[in-house]
Order: structure tokens, then sequence, then C-alpha cells
């Protein structure tokens, strides 16, 4: 509805005056001085006040005089009635009974009877203050006899009507008016000679409601003056002279006008000053603009405010609807009979249940948001028929709150006829089993449901149903309570609601009797957006309760990485509770009375999930920025594999990947032993913090067509791949062998790579966009040795490769998915020396545990090496080597007890140990 | 937009706020004024029928009370609905005629007030 309004109105612009409505200092004549105008529904709005330094101080004089004449008026009248009783007091008052005292003529009574005229128009002027002069008109709807906007120009105005022109001006709360002046005084105090939107974006840090704004977007006011005042001095072009209201000001405040008529509100206040700021609609294209600057510099946008702004009309209705719902919930009974007594007692009933309208009454819920499409269609089944209705939600999703939103939309009768006077009364299913066997149980919810059935102003809600299925009484032949359950509800006797969760509606519900007699109404998780406006209802108790505050960043974070990034609970759910820990730890961790900002929540969620998702800090930046070298500390050579790797890392970190696909997909190619899989690990190590979130999976035991089904489940069987990264989202993926895994795996992983989920046997969707995947493979590892020892150049390989030997094995549209394929080289002698002092560094750390020394001279690494490389197994033979030529001997010398604490231990060449003893103590 | 000088604004601001208003102040007792007072008076009687809850009652005149629903149930259950009727509307009739007492009040105590204020200046007695 408002979209098809924005189209019905335009703005005029005096051509004479550019909007200002004046013209060297003289009242613009063609533009009756309106300067700039809003013509909207037939109507001329346009601002009529003028300010300049006195204005501020007039208004106050104004006020001050219309004070001082009320409170006179206020005296008079009351010296009226004490004139009164001064001339009547002597005789008890006696004589004001008799009506002859007032037939007859005195000064007291005609000065008693002026005064009471005093107080009927002081009743006048206090109602004419909220007169409809001063309020924002109502839309106007008749159409016919309008000029249409695009034939009205200046020259119109002098036909229209008085009371259709208006002066906006005059409808503006006490708060928005000297906010319009302060952008004045600001303009003024700069020298300039307009006033812009700028200026009024500058003194928003000045006023509670507009303040409010500022810091939920989490802006620094010293910050923001301080750009703003040097924004003002450097930017705008400073010319003497008494201010006057730009155009693009002008626009603004007829703006803000239509919106408070939109919202049929009495004022416009100054958050709708802020929305209209923040809606440049026809904007004088020749100035930039300046605001927006402003904005970018704080990581800010348009659409920014526009949600604060919503944040707090949200706000504002909650409060509304709870002073609202106090006077309607008053004629509610307290008691379990409606207003027409038409009754019953339930004792039974009322033992096993919670009356959900009686706990709305006394305001025990919070309001329930954005489920305005599920109460439709709870209420269209309702009316239709007597069908029970089964809200079908996974746990998290707000069925519950759905049940105690019908509370209270019951409470304050904004029911259809079917559900009014009626209360919802919800049956503890657990204590209706508790302490009894399963003939008592049936016993208890036949009288129960007989309550109901004569009562008959109880709706009656059973939340999660399932749990009533699989009680029998006696042998398997007879009835389960479920049953019992269904029998009733198909008669039709009475309203039930019940709820349950999608798998258990499956195992339990689907295709029995009671599934029968409901009609199902899926309750999804909310949306995005939904969620947001339900997170900014539900900040304030958190806010109060620990008194901090969100920023609205914060609250957007919430919503959108929680959404992301925990998938096994549902929104709202899952980003109010992170909301809750951000808010506890912030109070921990800086005091009361803080911001809370979209970081501190990314802080929360990345230690709850393990990534890293918080802004890059300076530590971490660098610690990016050298992430070769990190890498080079457990990886010897392969340069330019650790180079892409490095680089993909980098990129998912900047969030400059694409959301859709995993971090990062690659393939790593070369013989065995040459660092593919140290490289996946230590990746793993740097991006996940643990080199134990990796999942590995040896390709080679996958090489039959049925091992589809085993990588992505089948029938109730969950799938080894699908289960392990739905338990472990963030991880790298490791899949050994790639090219022994049969060509439908491949299509498999053809999803993964580009969308980033896979669906497995159980209809469920995978995410794998947190995860590096990572194949390795040995395809043409005797081709890339034989051409580097002939000193051929690694990018020709690499293409040779891909383009020949990888096409014979996988599909070109598989290969293409890839982020890089990177090359492995045949390990060196250099890298082979390097590689054997890493591998006796960590024995010498492990050695360091035990309180011995451990050393290797440069002859014996060179030795060490030299045995141990082997072109075919590359850094495994090495592995090897170090085992049986170290480790196994120093075993034998610590197991001899020949090396004690605090010795040294040297390894020589020839293999031999030498151990200098420690002097003992 | 209209700039003034202060003096021409004050002279307008005496004008209107002592002479135009309080020449506007009858008009607006017996149009703008009046309408609220209706107003006020069909809310008035709106909420007594909601506190009453007459019509519930009304419209539930052959429902048995408290789930009786045989016939000796149903039998006392409207003699017993009838009597609370009667009572109820007996107590809203009275809401309505101070409702409408007070807004009959709203157009006669203007009149009242003159003529009080005429009787004692001498115009004219009793």
């Amino acid at each position: 509805m408002i979209d098809a309004e924005k189209n019905e109105f335009k703005f005029l612009v005096c051509a004479d005056c550019h909007g200002a409505g004046f013209r060297e200092g003289k009242f613009c004549s063609s533009c009756k001085s309106f300067g700039t105008a809003m013509i909207f529904g037939g109507r001329v709005y346009y601002w009529g006040k003028y300010i300049d330094e006195s204005t501020a101080a007039y208004e106050k004089l104004e006020k001050r005089c219309r004070d001082v004449l009320n409170l006179i008026l206020i005296l008079f009248g009351l010296s009226g009635l004490a004139v009164l009783v001064y001339f009547n007091h002597e005789d008890s008052f006696a004589t004001l009974f008799s009506l002859k005292y007032w037939l007859t003529r005195s000064y007291e009574k005609l000065y008693f009877w002026i005064t009471l005229l005093a107080d009927l128009y002081l009743y006048y002027r206090l109602s004419q203050e909220t007169s409809s002069e001063f309020q924002v008109a109502r839309k106007k709807f008749n159409h016919q006899d309008q000029t249409p906007h695009e034939l009205f120009t200046w020259a119109s105005l002098s036909r229209m009507k008085n009371k259709d022109l208006i002066d906006v001006s005059l409808a503006f709360t006490n708060e928005a008016n000297m906010a319009v002046q302060a952008a004045w005084e600001l303009a003024n105090h700069f020298g300039h000679n307009q006033v812009e939107r700028i200026h009024f974006f500058g003194v928003l840090t000045q006023f509670d409601k507009s303040a409010i704004i500022l810091a939920r977007l989490g802006i620094n006011f010293e910050l923001f003056k301080q750009k703003i005042s040097r924004y003002l001095t450097k930017n705008i072009i400073s010319r003497q002279g008494n201010p006057l209201l730009s155009n693009d000001f002008h626009k603004m405040l007829l703006s803000a006008y239509r919106l408070a008529m939109i919202k049929s509100q009495r004022k416009v206040e100054l958050t709708d000053l802020v929305s209209a700021l923040a809606q440049p609609t026809d904007l004088d294209i020749k100035n930039k603009d300046d605001v927006q600057e402003i904005l970018i510099d704080f990581d800010l946008n348009y659409q920014k405010i526009k949600n604060v702004v919503s944040w707090l009309v949200i706000q504002t209705e909650l409060r509304e609807n709870l002073s609202r719902f106090r006077s309607r919930a008053r004629y509610k009974p307290k008691s379990g009979m409606d207003r027409a007594m038409t009754g019953m007692s339930t004792p039974i009933l009322d033992r096993f249940s919670e009356d959900l309208t009686r706990q709305a009454k006394f305001n025990q819920f919070f309001p329930c948001l954005g489920r305005e499409k599920e109460f439709e269609r709870i209420f269209r089944i309702m009316e239709a028929s007597r069908d029970g209705v089964l809200l079908v939600g996974n746990q998290g999703v707000g069925r519950t709150t759905i049940l105690q939103g019908l509370a209270e939309r019951m409470v304050s009768e904004d029911v259809p006829p079917v559900l009014r006077d009626k209360r919802l009364v919800s049956l503890n299913v657990a204590s209706l089993l508790a302490g009894a066997d399963a003939a008592d149980a049936e016993e208890r919810l036949l009288t129960i449901s007989n309550e109901v059935m004569l009562s008959g102003n109880i709706v009656l809600a059973i939340e999660n149903i399932h749990s009533l299925t699989g009680i029998t009484v006696g042998n398997e032949s007879s009835l389960d309570l479920a049953e019992v359950l269904a029998q009733i509800i198909s008669k039709h006797l009475f309203y039930c609601l019940a709820t349950t969760s999608p798998a258990e509606y499956v195992k339990a519900l689907e295709g029995r009797s009671l599934d029968a007699s409901f009609q199902k109404i899926k309750v999804e998780e909310l949306d995005l957006n939904a969620a947001i406006c339900v997170l900014e209802a539900k900040s304030g108790p958190i806010e109060y309760e620990n008194k901090v505050y969100f920023s609205y960043a914060a609250i957007e974070k919430a919503a959108i990485l929680s959404a992301r990034y925990i998938h096994d609970r549902y929104l709202p759910a899952k980003a109010i509770e992170i909301l809750e820990q951000a808010a506890i730890k912030v109070r921990q961790e800086h005091g009361e009375s803080q911001v809370i900002t979209g970081d501190d929540v990314a802080v929360v969620i990345s230690e709850m999930i393990k990534i890293p998702l918080a802004q890059v800090t300076k530590k971490e930046s660098e610690k990016l920025l050298s992430l070769e070298d990190e890498i080079h500390k457990r990886m010897i050579g392969q340069e330019e594999a650790v180079k892409i790797v490095a680089s993909a890392l980098r990129r998912a970190r900047a969030e400059l990947r694409e959301g859709k696909r995993p971090i990062a997909s690659m393939l790593f190619l070369g013989p065995t032993g040459v660092g593919k899989t140290e490289l996946a690990k230590t990746v793993s190590e740097v991006y996940f913090n643990d080199e134990a979130a990796m999942i590995r999976v040896d390709m080679s035991e996958y090489q039959e067509q049925s091992s589809v089904s085993r990588m992505i489940g089948s029938g109730s069987t969950p799938g080894v791949l699908t289960e392990l990264v739905r338990k472990k989202p963030f991880a790298l993926i490791l899949f050994d062998e790639i090219e022994k895994a049969h060509p439908d795996i491949l299509n498999l992983f053809l999803q993964v790579m580009d969308d980033g989920r896979l669906t497995n046997a159980q209809g469920i969707t995978i995410d794998f966009t947190s995860t590096i995947i990572i194949m390795t493979s040995n395809v043409g590892a005797s081709y890339i040795q034989d051409e580097i020892n002939k000193g051929a150049d690694i990018e020709n390989i690499k293409n040779y490769l891909v383009n020949e030997s990888l096409r014979q094995t996988f599909r070109p549209e598989f290969l293409n998915r890839f982020d890089g394929i990177v090359v492995f080289k045949p390990l060196t002698m250099v890298e082979v020396i390097n590689i054997a002092r890493l591998m006796l560094n960590q024995i010498s750390k492990r050695l360091e545990e035990k309180g011995i020394s451990f050393t290797a001279t440069d002859e014996a690494i060179a030795e060490l090496a030299e045995l141990g490389f082997d072109q075919r197994f590359g850094a495994r033979a090495l592995r090897r080597t170090v085992q049986t030529r170290v480790d196994d001997i120093l075993a034998d010398y610590l197991l001899k007890g020949e090396i004690g604490r605090r010795d040294k231990v040297i390894l020589e060449a020839g293999g031999k140990l030498r151990v200098e003893k420690a002097i003992e103590i | 937009m209209v700039r003034e000088n202060l003096s021409s604004r004050l002279i307008k601001f005496v004008f209107s706020e002592f002479v135009a208003d309080i020449l506007y102040w009858p008009v607006w007792w017996y149009t703008t004024g009046l309408k609220a007072a209706f107003a006020r008076m069909q809310d008035t009687i709106h909420q007594g029928n909601e506190e009453l809850a007459l019509s519930i009652w009304l419209k539930n005149i052959f429902k048995p009370m408290f789930g009786q629903y045989d016939w000796q149930g149903r039998i006392i259950s409207f003699f017993m609905r009838l009597a609370q009727i009667i009572f109820r509307l007996v107590i809203f009739l009275f809401w309505i005629i101070i409702s409408l007492v007070v807004f009959l009040f709203w157009l006669i105590l203007p009149l009242i007030l003159l003529s009080q204020v005429f009787l004692n200046l001498g115009f004219y007695s009793l």
C-alpha cells in the first residue's frame, strides 16, 4: 500500500529562488515564499516556519505566554470557588443548598459564575493544543476533482483553497522542531548560507531519540562530531548571510511529514525526520550526497539507518500493544469460567494442565512476532471445521511461542468468534503419564476430555503429542493412548491444538489415526528479516537484565552468522542465545553500560564453532600476511603449493570468497611422500586452529558403485561423509587418492564443490560452505618425476597434466571446479636434509619433556638424509630411516637406563649416539 | 515561509491568542467539542456493555449454565440468566442515562453559566 502511495506525490521546486523561498533577502513572489512544496493527494504541503536566531527564543516566549495565561485561568477558576467558600463558611454552607440563594443576585455569585466560564475556556484552550491544526493531516482519498500532479504549477497555488495548503511545521513535535532549529544554528555557526541535510545529520547527537539511533548504529559520538565538523569546514563553501533552508532540506522535512501521514501518526516525530534523511528522494543532483559520504566513512548506509528506525518503531509498538493488551485483558475472567458462564469446573484437567490464557492475562508471555501467516491458517482451520490443528516444526522455531501468542490473542479477544470467550489450556503430558500405568493414564485422558467437552469453553493444547504414542494397556492388541485421543478428537466435540517435530511426526504419527484427525500446519524457521525483527523485540529484556546495549550490527550479525554457521538449531532461538551470551560476556569483560558491537557477537559465535569470524585484528592480519612462513615452519619446500593454499585462506578470511561454495577446493598432484597430506594438516591447524579438524577419506575404499550409498547413506543408515560433515561442519576434508574413486562419487563432488551442499539419503541438506576440500592424486606422478629430472618448468608440467593425463581419469567439468590444481615437486636433497632436521627437532622436543637434551651434528643429519632419501617414496622413506636409526636406539638406551634426566645426547655421523652424563647432584 | 519582524509577529500573536481565540471558543464548543463529547458518550456506553457483559448474557440466554445440559438445568439456567439480564439491564440503563446526562450537560452548560451571569448582573430576575 505504501509503495502505491509513493508514486502519488511530487515535489515542486521554485525555479526563481531555487527552492529556498527567498531571493536576495526578500520574499520570493513566484512561489509565495514556499520555496519547495509537496503535492500529495490534491493538497499542497509546505514548510511555513521561518527560522533565524530569534526563532527559538521567540517560540519559547510564545510558549511561556501561553503557559502563563493558562496558569492565570486556573487560579482564576479556583478563586471563584474560594470566594464562594469564604462567603458561606459562617453558616456551615447551609445557604449554599437552598434554591433561594441561587435565585437571588450577589456579586460573589457573579464572580463565581464568571470563573466557571473561565474554566470552560481553559478546557477549550487545552483541547485546542491537541487540535487537528497541530496534527498531521489525514490522508485524502477522493481524487476526482483534483488537478493532476503533473499539471500543478506555482501559478495554480492561488486557485487552491486555504484548507488545502498545509503548513507541515505546525505538526512537528517540539523535539523535531528543535532539531530543525539546531541544524539551522549549526549552519549559521559555520557561516554557511544554506541549511543542508548534513547539518541536520550533524545535530542528531544532541537529541535523545536520534542519539539512540546513532548509538545503535555503533557510532562513536566524539568521532562523529569531529568528522562532521571537519567535513563542514572543508566541503561546503561558506558564504556569509542568513542561512536559508535548502531545497533538499525542504524535501526532507516534507518527506518526514508524508511518512507520518502514511503511518497515521498525530505528530511528526524526530525519528520520522531521520527516516526521511535516510530516504533521499529527488535530491538536487548537482550536489553530492554529503550524508552518504559520512555514512560510508563509518561503514554504514541508509538501509542500516532505516533498519534501526524500524527497530525503535517495533519497540514503541510493543509498548503501545502492551498497554492496549492490559486494558483488554481486564475483561478476561481470572477463573476458568467464561464470561457467558457456560463452562463448568474441570478439576482433573486443572491438575494435569496449565491455563495459557490465564498466564497470558497476567502478562507472563513475550509477544509473538512474525507469525501472522500461521495464525491466519490456525483460525481458518478452526473456523471451517472442528479438526485439530497440528503444528509441525523443529525445536526452537517457535511452536510454543505460537501457542502463547494464541493465548494472548484470546485474552484480548482478537480472534474469530468461535474462539472468543474461551480459554487455552495446555495439557501436560509428562504429569498425565507420571505415576500411572497405561490404564490409569487412559482413564485420566478420558476424564479430561469429558471435562473439556462438557465445559465447552476450552481449547485444548497438547505439546509434543508424539509422546502419547506407544503407550498401550495390556496385551498388544489393545488400544494405544494415541488411538484413544484420536477417537476423541475425531468426534469434533472441542478444539484441539498440538505440536510435534517433523522427525517425530514421521516416526510416530504419519499415517496413523491420530494424524487423520489433525490438519497439519508446517511451522517453518523464521526468515532472516523476521528473525531480525524478533531479535529487535527481544533485545530489550536482555539489555535490561545485563545493563548493556546492542548495536544494530550485533543484532544483524547474530541472525546472519547463526543462520550461516549453526546448523543443528533454528532461528530465532539460536540467535537469541548468541545475543544473551554476548551480553553476558561483554558485561563480564568490560562492565555495564557498554555497547555490544557486531564483532562481540562474531567472537561469541567463533568461540562456539572454533573458526575465526570476527574482524581481522592487526595481529591476525600480520599472521595472515605471513601465512607462507607460518606454514613453512612445518612444511619444507613446495613453495608454489604453499603459496596457492595461503592465498586461498587469505581470500576466505577477508570474506572475498563466494558464500555458496566451500572455502577452498584444491587438487594436490604429485608422487607419494612429498608433503601433500602434511600441507593439508598444516592448513587445518592454521585455519581451524586444530590439526584434528580434518576429515580424511581414503577413496580407495570407494571404488564400487555401491559406495555412493556408503558415502551419503541409504534408508535409515547415515552416510559416512555426510554424517562426519554434519557433526563437524568446520573442517578440512581430505580425499586421498581421488583417482581410485568410482565416477559416480566424483559426480557427487561436482555438486559439493559448486553449491557447497549435499543432500543425504534422509533428505537432510548438509552444508559444505565452511569446509576446505583437498583431494590428492598420484596421477602423473612418474611423469612429474621424469620431467623435473629433465629440468622442465613446473607450469608446463601442470598444463600437460591437466590437458592430458588428468583428462583420461577425470571429466573436464570436475577439474574445472577446483580453485587450484597444485603440482607437488619431488623432493630435492636439500629439502630432504631440512626435513630430516625437522624430524630430529621433533624427537628433541619429545625428549625435552623427559628432561633430556638431544642434538644432532650436521654430518649426522646429512647422513640420515642420504640414507633415507628415495625418489619413489619421498619423505616417507626418511621417516622410516629416522625411526630405525634414531628412535629405536634411543628407546634401547632409555630402557637400559643409560640415559637419565639432564643428560645430553648427541647424534653423530655413522649413527652413533654419544651421551654426555650430567654431573650428579 | 513567511519572514516577519518581531513586532508584527507579537501583534499577530496577541490577536490570535486573545481576540480570535475567544471568539472561536463558542463555535468550537458547539461543533468540534460537541462531536468529541458525543464520541465520549458512545465510548462510555460501549464500555458499560463490556463491563456488564450484557450482550454476552443476551446471546447465551438459552444456553444452560455450568454445562448443565439436562432439562432441569436448562430451565433453571434460563430463569437465572433472565434474572441476571434484567438486573444487568437496569444497571446498564442507569449507565446510559448518566452518560446521556453528561452529554446533555455539555450542551446546556454554557447556557446555564451565561444565564446565571446575566441573572447576577441584574439583567433579569426570577
